[in-house]
């Protein structure tokens, strides 16, 4: 019973946990469309008032801003990583065959 | 490719799907009120329900994305004028945005614990790093265990799990020792 009750606490407190990260992301989206709302609304204002000749007009890019890289990305960097090592011993075991193959073919003259 | 297919292949940026959208939604719902500050507020809101929404692959559409997000609005601006109920059903979504609302009449009742936790969580951040960068991983970016464990070093995705239920224990009793 105990048992039963310590998970239900633990169940509850997960359904919090994920409620805070939840409202957390909500909060940074809310905060960029908000930006990006501010941003069109200066755009507009610039082109009501004839006064300002030399508005620069700025598109803001709104990107997810997370504290850590995403794992997709982090892997496809590690994978490229990887791959660009395998490239690059291949090339010198063949650049060491080729010079290897010269040598001998010299000294067999 | 349809609208939302190209949504999920770019859910990254989100503002230009807010541009995209914003002067026919706003044209329709002038209708209802001309305050623009209010209609921003609402459109953003329903930004963000389809930016959730399309991260569900259960999630799919018969109309398009732009009667979507006015029909959330619509529905939006009835709730807040108290004439419709607290849950609703849109028409053309086969997963209806109930349990975006329900999520979010949850946060508004828990607010005070919510508080609570982000205070122990910011606390979590600095005296276990690893622990909070797991959970965020998670729970904020929704990342699936195997992800988790090829990028943090664990040995597989059960081994992640199993981390994750014990950072999940040592913030609680954290929560429950702050006052």
């Amino acid at each position: 019973m105990s048992q039963e009750l310590e998970q239900n606490q633990m169940d509850q407190f997960e359904r919090l946990l994920e409620l805070s990260f939840l409202r957390e992301r909500r909060k940074q989206m809310k905060l960029r469309l908000k930006q990006e709302e501010n941003s069109i609304q200066r755009l507009i204002r610039a082109d009501l008032e004839p006064t300002i000749k030399y508005q620069r007009k700025r598109q803001l890019v709104v990107h997810d801003d997370f504290k850590y890289s995403e794992a997709e990305a982090i892997l496809a960097s590690k994978r490229q990583a990887k791959a660009q090592k395998i490239k690059n011993i291949t090339m010198f075991t063949i650049l060491i065959i080729i010079a290897l193959a010269v040598i001998i073919f010299y000294f067999s003259k | 490719m349809t609208e939302l297919e190209l949504l999920r292949t770019n859910h990254h940026n989100y503002a230009s799907l807010y541009r995209q959208h914003r002067v026919v939604v706003f044209q329709h719902l002038k209708q209802f009120t001309k305050d623009e500050a209010y209609l921003a507020d609402l459109y953003q809101d329903a930004i963000i329900v389809l930016f959730e929404k399309a991260k569900d692959p259960e999630f799919t559409l018969t109309c398009s994305i732009r009667t979507y997000l006015i029909a959330i609005c619509r529905n939006q601006i009835f709730k807040r004028a108290g004439r419709a109920p607290e849950i609703v059903s849109i028409e053309g979504e086969r997963t209806n945005y109930n349990d975006w609302l329900t999520d979010q009449l949850e946060i508004e009742r828990q607010k005070s614990q919510l508080d609570k936790l982000d205070k122990v969580l910011n606390h979590f951040e600095s005296i276990a790093q690893k622990c909070y960068e797991l959970l965020y991983r998670f729970f904020y970016m929704k990342e699936s265990f195997s992800l988790i464990a090829a990028v943090m070093g664990y040995t597989n995705a059960d081994n992640a799990k199993n981390q994750k239920a014990r950072c999940q224990k040592k913030l609680r009793e954290l929560y429950l020792e702050e006052k």
